[in-house]
């Protein structure tokens, strides 16, 4: 059943997204066909007008940018907004499905195509520079500066799209708590969300302030943090990464929590 | 009266492990919910059997939406206890109920073909042969867009789909509501022609005159309570009148103070 909901998310998504995609992947090809130009041509001839058109097209693409960076957003919590909660709500529900599993398909699908909306960010800031960078000589400097660490990246990589990982579903997740929390009123269920989600992250500036100040009033501790951290900093770096993401692990646990007990046991559709 | 129900609700939870296919198909015991302060469900005692078709009979705001909605668990009672078939309301309640909404539940990206997939996926009673048939009868093709379509035809497209499955429970909110007698008469005649004839049939609706001949039994519901829970034939030979006149005279609105005009 988790497949068969994952496949009417994922399309769901896609209508929404990959239109977008496509245009912010276009207009990064003609900036960048547009750059090699202006480049190439001698000074002066039609030097203003490829020069004003150029200025265009980079705003078109940086407002592009902007927009996949919103519409992921929005994208992502109206999927749960009016797919859940809304009258689609209505269809959802009343699927032989637990609610955790709608749940656990509207997470899995946001934080695909969050991914996915970076990957493309990056992807056209590669094609902006196909004609004007050399990227094979970028790739061999950045290779060499890697080789003169003379380290070992690959855990540290895997931490690091782990942390991204855990870290968007824990936002989306405190997305999602936030509207179950707003739907309970009976009125203004949308404003209600919005103060759900500034009460919510209030909370946890409030824990994660807390917990710094307890710990920096222990001399102790705070001598002990330093030393293992200035003695050995790589393991000290590996050790910060895991904490960033188990802390981000138990913020989406408990805001997963919620959001199923919620839908379960207090369901409240219009 | 607390602990009354509190007892019932313990006997209620056996009812599947004695008797996994007895005749009461929706059981309801003290059932209430609240919101906020004001009470729509009033303490329902309740029990329908199998193969019927039920009127669920009474004015606007008295109850009868929500008594729907609790029946598929889109709400959750404040007090009480549902059962259907033996199950509160949940995945294995959700696989053999039908229901269909006082408003259109579909995403706008879908298309006809999209909906009948989507049925067919999630609901193994789903027959996707009878719902492409009464599709084509009605005029509406695979690659039609929801969005596209009329009022109208999205509520006969959301019929069909719920009447293509062989389900035990049929949860039809308001179904003739809002549409012109001529839609009126399919509806009726859909829901009267591809209904599982095992299972059970519940109707909303305000508009008595125009269902009452397919109707076995009525509940009248007032102010969250039920006031009366009847089959047509007892009503007609104790009352000598039609379930559409006795309805006018038990809802009939009282004048201000009472007066006369």
């Amino acid at each position: 059943m988790f497949g068969k909901l994952m496949k009417y998310e994922m399309k769901s998504l896609s209508k929404g997204l990959i239109p977008l995609y496509g245009a912010i992947l276009a207009v990064a090809l003609i900036n960048s066909i547009m750059w090699s130009i202006s480049s190439n041509s001698p000074v002066g001839i039609g030097g203003t007008i490829s020069g004003l058109s150029q200025l265009t097209a980079m705003m078109l693409y940086f407002g592009l940018c902007v927009a996949v960076a919103v519409v992921t957003l929005l994208v992502v919590i109206q999927r749960f907004f009016k797919g859940l909660l809304g009258r689609e709500g209505y269809l959802m529900f009343t699927l032989p499905v637990p609610s955790w599993q709608l749940i656990c398909s509207k997470l899995l699908g946001a934080t695909i195509m969050t991914i996915l909306s970076g990957f493309v960010g990056l992807l056209s800031v590669f094609i902006l520079g196909s004609f004007s960078i050399d990227w094979s000589n970028f790739f061999e400097s950045l290779s060499r500066l890697f080789a003169a660490w003379n380290m070992d990246f690959s855990l540290i990589c895997i931490e690091l799209v782990l942390a991204t990982i855990v870290s968007i579903a824990s936002a989306i997740l405190q997305i999602y708590l936030s509207m179950c929390l707003g739907h309970l009123s009976n009125r203004h269920r949308v404003a209600m969300s919005f103060v759900w989600y500034i009460a919510t992250s209030t909370a946890l500036s409030f824990i994660s302030g807390l917990f710094f100040i307890v710990i920096g009033y222990s001399p102790a501790m705070t001598n002990w943090i330093t030393n293992f951290l200035l003695s050995t900093p790589i393991i000290g770096t590996h050790s910060i990464m895991w904490f960033t993401i188990i802390v981000s692990l138990i913020e989406s646990v408990a805001f997963f929590l919620g959001t199923a007990w919620i839908l379960k046991r207090k369901l409240n559709l219009e | 009266m607390q602990e009354f129900h509190a007892n019932d609700s313990a006997q209620g939870t056996f009812v599947p492990q004695q008797k996994p296919h007895d005749d009461i198909l929706i059981r309801l015991q003290g059932l209430t919910k609240c919101y906020g302060p004001k009470r729509a469900l009033n303490g329902l005692n309740l029990q329908v059997g199998r193969g019927k078709i039920v009127g669920l009979l009474g004015p606007n705001g008295s109850g009868k939406t929500t008594l729907i909605k609790l029946l598929n668990g889109l709400l959750c009672p404040t007090e009480g206890i549902v059962l259907i078939d033996g199950y509160a309301p949940g995945v294995e309640t959700k696989a053999v109920v039908s229901y269909l909404p006082d408003r259109m539940y579909f995403a706008d990206w879908m298309k006809v073909s999209d909906l009948v997939d989507f049925f067919s996926d999630f609901y193994a009673d789903f027959d996707r042969k009878k719902a492409a048939e009464m599709f084509s009868a009605l005029g509406i093709r695979p690659l039609d867009r929801i969005k596209s379509m009329s009022k109208g035809t999205k509520e006969k497209a959301q019929l069909v789909l719920v009447m293509s499955r062989k389900a035990q429970l049929y949860l039809l909110d308001e179904p003739i509501a809002g549409v012109d007698p001529a839609a009126r008469d399919f509806i009726l005649n859909t829901i009267l022609t591809n209904y599982n004839e095992e299972g059970t049939v519940l109707i909303s609706t305000h508009l008595i005159s125009d269902i009452e001949r397919v109707l076995d039994e009525v509940i009248f519901l007032q102010d969250g309570q039920i006031v009366r829970h009847d089959t047509v034939d007892n009503i007609r030979a104790l009352e000598g009148k039609s379930v559409d006149q006795l309805f006018r005279e038990v809802f009939r609105a009282v004048p201000y103070q009472g007066g006369d005009f």
